[in-house]
């Protein structure tokens, strides 16, 4: 079992979201839904990235976004973010309508981008402080939460303050791309393909934080093409493949569901990966040719 | 306090580390990046101020010509600088990605981001008059009321200067699209700092005929059309100068200051809102346009000849490429270039008499031939240099094959259109139409410079990090061959002369060709640089 109601209190990483128990005015109860999706639509030019996606997310739940590449995934969350617009459709995310309150859905949102882009030219901890005063934490309770996220991803504190960004290698970079959207104690959390770059112990780390960050009851919306680390870490899982939404629900129940021997197998399944085996013979051929 | 308040000052100190500590310090350790904005500032500021001592020189008596000239070099180091470093500020490719999807509206991204700009301004172009305020208010002829006058369109012509910056960018946002823009930024950049070059170069001999203003009066009608003008007659009018010119200089420089902010910052800021999403959409957006220009300019009969070898095809594919399609290179690259590209146009429009036409027609073609190496060594750097460990393990003996594909490219893209350009200019102006045959020791010598400029470094293609874009010894070389230049400009007008053009030209190409051939031995003999 992921998670047990047992251990709803024990405490996460950067304690500083247990000051998110008390809910703000306006937002949520904990059974009614926080993401709330209809018909999301994006196109660029001729081609459609996203087709018509509805979903509802509760609070507490974590949700995988599986999909291959072009799949959406990525526009579909940076739409949820505010960051484009979209074509046709709307979200609601924590009370907020994406439309008509875009900077009210900002505030509630914690977005760790696939690129991982920082600042180069910016040490961490001047990149950490700045987007600390963005969500307006005051440079006190900053400090004191950016030392606990250090300390969770084991990042010593001189690193933070001597080196450029530019200089961190890519599982530095990550671990504070993922401070950074956690910093601000958000009710609603993105991630994009969050592990790349992150090694063994911080990935095994993060997978504990995001249960625990559920337990929390923050909605989790996890985007990865890695499909154990997703089935392990998410109790509903959505694929979609074209922009389109092909399947929605919990990993076991899908797999049974469909008759699928594994999720890995329901996944290609659906998304056309099928004949592997041949394909790769066929590719090996052609070297003996 | 409130949010926007309290963002303001945290974009403001965000785009102030960013906009100072620059792009080269990408990458490094703090330590070694400027230790502190504050220095790099005060030495910016220091060179600014000296290079503001130069513009003293010959300063007349009457007041106008005095501020038009501190304007003219003040408004033509500003706009250089802000040309050469706004791109990246306002258009920052991974911003969108940063901070869109936080709670910060791209307004309040794009006023912080202007004031600094003009901050940043305000003190280069303070620390430039400072010299000039001096002189101006204590020196002979001085008035004491030019020190707040000449502050205070000092302080406008730096809001001018940025606005307009802004303003045209936005312009071109807004007709072409981010995703043009991001194509013709650099186009842009270079087409700015060619136009501010020889319009500071220019106008003071239209004014005039000579290079610097000492007797032009605030009625002449030309002047409407040069904005430094605007601002030497706010001065002439603050300092009790009356005269109907001074007025209509100055109600320009007014009407400008008002007017192309408000276009900037009012009128067009959704455009900049608009133009941050679109960032993220072309980026997302796939394109369907077939990109085989450089395979189609590498089958190119001779160009396919010299580009036989698979090694030497690879480095002009992979410089060719980034030179036409990667941002960062290009933002480096161009404006690095631009005012290498522009001497020699300004040194053959400012040829009057003959004599000096042949001189500054040779020199130009001469001086031409320092861009092949300045740009191999450009190239030298990028964001990808890890990329290049693909070379390093395929079966190269070593990189000799890709300087000199790289050499190939520079040659092909940049060196032979200006070229071409300078003949066509040589043939277009009278004064210099009979003296075509002075170009050829330049263009003669051009594979000499770019073999040993493929040296420098060694100039292997996009295998260095973009930080480590600064070396004191590359000072040395570049200074040496401009020396190289000038004694070979020289020596050519003096061979034209003496009658032995001829026999001059012949002896060039010999020492050229075993020149060439010898330092192409050594790159060819050269050996991968250590990984680390």
């Amino acid at each position: 079992m992921r998670r047990s109601p047992a251990s709803a209190s024990s405490n996460c990483a950067g304690s500083g979201f247990r000051d998110f128990r008390s809910r703000p005015r306006g937002a949520p109860a904990r059974n009614r839904t926080v993401i709330s999706v209809r018909q999301l639509t994006k196109r660029f030019g001729p081609q459609t990235a996203v087709d018509s996606l509805s979903f509802d997310i509760a609070p507490g739940q974590v949700v995988g976004l599986l999909g291959p590449n072009g799949a959406g995934k990525s526009t579909t969350l940076r739409m949820l973010t505010g960051m484009l617009r979209p074509t046709a459709g709307t979200a609601e995310i924590y009370g907020h309508d994406l439309l008509t309150d875009p900077m009210g859905v900002k505030r509630s949102v914690g977005f760790v981008p696939d690129s991982g882009a920082v600042y180069s030219s910016l040490t961490g901890l001047e990149f950490l402080e700045t987007i600390a005063a963005i969500y307006g934490i005051d440079a006190g309770a900053a400090g004191e939460r950016i030392r606990q996220f250090l300390g969770f991803f084991d990042l010593g504190s001189d690193v933070l303050t001597t080196k450029l960004l530019g200089a961190y290698s890519k599982g530095m970079k990550r671990k504070i791309v993922i401070t950074a959207a956690l910093l601000h104690n958000p009710p609603v959390v993105f991630f994009d393909e969050p592990l790349d770059g992150l090694d063994a112990n911080a990935a095994v780390g993060f997978k504990t934080l995001i249960q625990t960050l559920a337990r929390e009851g923050k909605a989790i919306i996890y985007s990865s093409h890695i499909l154990d680390v997703v089935e392990r870490v998410c109790d509903r899982i959505m694929i979609i493949d074209q922009g389109r939404l092909k399947v929605d629900g919990p990993p076991a129940e899908l797999v049974a569901r469909h008759g699928a021997r594994s999720l890995e197998h329901l996944f290609t399944g659906l998304t056309g990966g099928e004949d592997l085996e041949r394909k790769a013979e066929e590719f090996a051929r052609t070297f003996r040719a | 306090m409130s949010r926007s308040t309290g963002h303001a000052r945290t974009l403001r100190r965000l785009y102030l580390t960013l906009f100072l500590r620059g792009r080269s310090s990408r990458g490094l350790n703090l330590g070694r990046a400027p230790r502190s904005i504050a220095s790099k500032l005060g030495i910016n500021l220091l060179v600014y101020g000296l290079v503001g001592l130069t513009v003293l020189g010959g300063a007349g008596p009457e007041l106008f010509p005095f501020a038009l000239r501190l304007h003219t070099v003040a408004l033509l180091f500003v706009c250089l600088f802000i040309v050469g470093s706004t791109g990246e500020l306002l258009f920052n490719r991974e911003e969108s990605e940063i901070l869109l999807h936080r709670p910060v509206e791209p307004a309040e991204l794009l006023r912080a981001k202007v004031r600094v700009m003009v901050e940043v301004c305000l003190w280069l172009a303070l620390s430039f008059n400072l010299a000039g305020l001096a002189v101006g208010s204590l020196g002979p002829g001085g008035r004491l009321a030019f020190l707040p006058a000449h502050l205070l369109s000092t302080a406008l012509m730096a809001v001018f200067c940025c606005s307009v910056v802004v303003l045209l960018y936005q312009l071109c946002l807004r007709w072409l699209g981010r995703e043009r823009v991001d194509n013709v930024m650099t186009g842009l950049q270079m087409l700015l700092i060619l136009l501010v070059i020889v319009g500071a170069q220019v106008a003071p001999r239209m004014l005039e005929q000579g290079p610097r203003f000492t007797s032009v009066g605030p009625d002449s009608p030309l002047l409407l059309a040069f904005p430094p003008a605007w601002f030497a007659g706010l001065d002439a009018v603050l300092t009790g100068n009356f005269e109907a010119g001074a007025l209509t200089l100055a109600g320009f420089a007014a009407a400008a200051t008002l007017l192309v902010p408000w276009l900037a910052l009012g009128r067009l800021a959704g455009t900049y809102q608009e133009g941050l999403q679109d960032g993220i959409e072309s980026t997302t957006a796939t394109h369907d346009r077939p990109r085989d220009g450089i395979r189609r300019l590498m089958r190119m009969p001779g160009l396919s000849w010299l580009l036989r070898e698979p090694g030497r095809a690879a480095g002009f594919r992979l410089c060719a490429a980034y030179l036409a399609r990667d941002r960062d290179t290009k933002l480096r690259f161009y404006p690095s270039i631009a005012p290498m590209l522009v001497i020699p146009v300004i040194l053959l429009a400012t040829t009057f008499s003959s004599e000096a036409s042949e001189l500054g027609l040779s020199f130009a073609a001469a001086y031409l031939a320092t861009v092949p190496p300045l740009a191999n060594n450009l190239l030298r750097f990028t964001q990808d240099w890890e990329a290049s460990d693909t070379f390093r393990t395929t079966p190269m003996a070593g990189p000799g094959p890709l300087v000199h594909g790289a050499r190939l490219a520079v040659s092909v893209l940049v060196v032979a259109p200006i070229t071409l350009l300078m003949v066509v200019a040589t043939l277009a102006m009278p004064a210099t139409r009979g003296s075509l045959a002075l170009l050829l020791p330049g263009i003669l010598c051009l594979p000499l410079f770019s073999a040993a400029g493929g040296l420098m470094g060694p100039a292997i293609p996009l295998f260095r990090a973009t930080e480590e874009a600064r070396s004191a010894s590359r000072g040395i070389w570049y200074f040496l061959m401009m020396m190289g230049a000038m004694i070979l400009s020289g020596v050519g007008v003096a061979a034209w002369k003496f009658g032995i053009f001829a026999p001059f030209l012949v002896l060039e190409t010999l020492t050229v060709a075993i020149g060439h051939r010898l330092l192409c031995r050594r790159i060819d003999a050269l050996e991968w640089p250590a990984a680390e």
